[in-house]
């Protein structure tokens, strides 16, 4: 009996269908969105059909038949929406959002799936009770979505790339082959006479890596608007909890972001949403009563400013309430140091909430933080500005280059320093005027400038070095300083890693990096830096 | 039965389930992180990914470890908040993979063993030695500092 192997790849197939049924998955979620606003809309209803009807086809070409079956289900339910002889109201969009997710879940699970989860295939049954041809229209109560406002969602792990891309990407790949195999040619049969030329070259191949290597990062960026408008559900699933009435307003701007920070974008945005819907709009009574409309806006905006990128998540409800936060801050015995601005921050910190009522969505005072943490491990920065009556915004920006940059580097003691370049303005022989010390006021070129000495801001034993050095930096805000380290090593280019959220926030310090002998080097924010310093109550060596 | 991997730190055998290790590598040279407390070592390269090292003897309260012709660090796998951590475990030597079911695993008395309690799963004999069997998620959680500036005593950074 002879084995018939499978000549194709089961894996990649099995990838393949993974990654379309989570698109149709997500753009039917839009869909049903939609057709909340325009309940009529015929055409959206065929998109919705036409969706489910490909899911279909795809779960049968893997042979998953739980898929098919609860797809099958879907579509007679949409035909039905065709036919007119059922209307979409809020209690069916809800039904269908719900049978998304179990959708998605069973297409997460592959082919293996033998059956329906018991919660799984209540809500299928729902949605099929739901969907029978009624007489008379019903009036039900809405019902919301209340188990996990965030659907099981797998982390995107592919990207659509133009092809054209690829094709100069593949391009430059044989440029740099040839140019390699001149030098190779130059070095075993080439001469001292060809050394000019062998530079030349080697110019080449780097303006040529330089290229590729955009290009491969490009590749790598994606528009941050689907996912913006993909959190429309869960203003909506909060809403609905809270009894608030909301909506959501994406402004994208066309901005393109990392794959990966889309992804950890998600939930960061998903939890200020929540706290957004939760805490600031208020009832639609209250609106009323305040001249307001009675749905609250809650709005997203992405743009670029100069190397950030920066998200505005912006609500037009009640505003923070000062008053609690100075209380609760106080009560975590916090309240003491912080400067005005800094108020605002203390919602950050874990276990802070004011929330009278600990809610299912939010109130435990962990979402914030949550955010926090999440976006200082991009190297972000997040502001907060609020009106009392007007509204809450947060700004977060985000460095823009997050793989590689020009950098830096020094030794300071043993260990090695990245500076990011854009930010170095110059490096300069120890001026005369140098004193010890840890920060301290020096003169150069008639100017005159605050020192940090890395050594001591660092925690680095031993007495100041025999040897200085002086790099001056400009930290984008404020004033010029400069740096004193113990050696100069050139400029190279810094694969940035994150420290990760294990390590939280360290002064100074940006991310790590990794040099060519192996060895972890830190990269240091200047901008922190500069703030560190100048913090009031903070007295000049 | 489960297994357990158990290693040496200043004379103390420690026990981590083995599900929980990834790899055991030679001690290599550590940069150090600043502002951070004495017991992260700092961190290492390892393929690419930037990991930190932790030294148990000190976050117990002793002395930073010297570094031997057998010390190790063991990747370990631990779960931060809702995501997998991957941390690095210096340690003295490696001792032996153990076999040991729940049972014996007994609590942990309220002191004597150095560490503190909330670190411990439990005690258990491994051979003929008492290894300390480590909640790897708790014990290897960051200090809780507050992440905001400005909101707990700032860390003295210039010591002029």
């Amino acid at each position: 009996m002879s084995e018939q192997t499978p000549d194709f790849d089961i894996e990649a197939l099995l990838g393949t269908f993974a990654a379309e049924a989570e698109e149709l998955l997500e753009t039917m979620e839009c869909g049903l969105l939609a057709l909340e606003m325009t309940p009529d809309d015929a055409e959206v209803i065929r998109e919705l059909f036409r969706n489910a009807h490909t899911l279909k086809g795809n779960a049968s070409c893997v042979a998953h038949d739980v898929l098919m079956r609860a797809a099958h289900v879907f579509e007679e339910v949409l035909q039905r929406l065709l036919d007119g002889t059922v209307h979409a109201d809020a209690e069916g969009i809800s039904l269908m959002l719900a049978t998304v997710d179990v959708l998605r879940a069973v297409a997460l699970d592959g082919p293996n799936r033998q059956a329906l989860t018991s919660p799984e295939a209540e809500t299928v049954q729902r949605l099929c009770t739901w969907g029978e041809p009624k007489q008379p229209v019903r009036q039900a109560a809405a019902t919301p979505a209340v188990e996990g406002c965030a659907a099981v969602c797998a982390p995107r792990e592919s990207v659509r790339v133009p092809v054209a891309r690829l094709d100069r990407m593949l391009d430059l790949v044989g440029e740099i082959a040839i140019a390699r195999g001149r030098v190779t040619q130059l070095m075993h049969h080439g001469s001292a006479a060809d050394l000019d030329e062998m530079i030349e070259v080697d110019r080449q191949v780097d303006a040529l890596q330089t290229e590729l290597q955009e290009l491969v990062m490009q590749a790598r960026m994606v528009p941050i608007g689907p996912m913006f408008r993909q959190q429309a559900r869960t203003v909506r699933e909060v809403a609905l909890y809270c009894g608030k009435q909301a909506r959501l307003v994406v402004e994208d701007n066309g901005v393109e972001v990392d794959t990966r920070v889309v992804e950890q974008l998600r939930d960061v945005l998903t939890h200020m949403l929540r706290n957004a819907v939760d805490h600031g709009l208020e009832e639609p009574s209250e609106r009323e009563a305040a001249a307001k409309p009675a749905t609250g806006e809650v709005k997203i905006v992405a743009s670029h400013d100069g190397n950030a990128i920066v998200i505005t998540v912006s609500d037009d409800g009640r505003g923070l309430d000062r008053e609690r936060i100075q209380e609760r801050a106080r009560e975590l015995g916090l309240a003491d140091r912080l400067a005005d601005e800094d108020l605002w921050r203390a919602i950050f910190v874990p276990e802070f909430s004011t929330a009278d009522v600990v809610s299912e969505v939010s109130g435990r005072g962990i979402g914030m933080n949550v955010a926090l943490r999440a976006i200082e491990a991009l190297r972000g920065t997040i502001a907060v500005d609020t009106e009392p009556g007007r509204g809450t915004s947060f700004t977060i920006r985000l460095p823009l280059t997050l793989a590689v940059i020009d950098g830096f580097i020094v030794r300071v003691a043993e260990e090695t320093y990245v500076l990011p370049l854009e930010s170095v303005v110059e490096c300069a022989a120890v001026p005369d005027a140098l004193r010890e010390g840890g920060v301290g006021v020096t003169v150069m070129r008639n100017e005159t400038l605050p020192f940090v000495r890395l050594r001591n801001y660092f925690g680095h034993e031993g007495g100041r070095a025999g040897r200085e050095n002086v790099v001056v930096i400009d930290p984008g805000k404020g004033s010029r300083l400069a740096l004193v380290v113990d050696e100069l090593l050139g400029t190279s280019q810094a694969v940035i890693k994150p420290l990760g959220a294990w390590f939280g926030h360290v002064p100074g310090v940006a991310a790590s990096s990794i040099l060519g002998t192996g060895r972890v080097a830190l990269v240091i924010d200047p901008a922190a830096l500069h703030k560190q310093l100048t913090r009031p109550g903070r007295a000049a060596a | 039965m489960s297994q357990y991997l158990s290693f040496v730190i200043a004379g103390d055998e420690y026990a981590i389930s083995i599900l929980r290790v990834r790899e055991i590598l030679e001690y290599q040279t550590v940069t150090r992180v600043p502002s951070t407390p004495q017991w992260v070592r700092g961190v290492i390269n390892l393929r690419g990914t930037v990991i930190p090292v932790v030294d148990l003897s000190a976050k117990f309260g002793g002395e930073l470890r010297p570094v031997s012709r057998t010390s190790c660090i063991v990747i370990v796998e631990a779960q931060h908040r809702h995501d997998h951590v991957v941390i690095g475990v210096m340690c003295d030597e490696v001792r032996q993979v153990a076999e040991l079911a729940e049972e014996e695993i007994r609590t942990a008395p309220e002191f004597g063993t150095g560490v503190p309690l909330e670190y411990l799963r439990g005690v258990a004999l491994l051979g003929e030695s008492l290894a300390l069997v480590l909640d790897v998620d708790r014990v290897l959680s960051p200090a809780e500092t507050s992440q905001v500036h400005g909101l707990t005593a700032p860390a003295e950074a210039i010591p002029a």
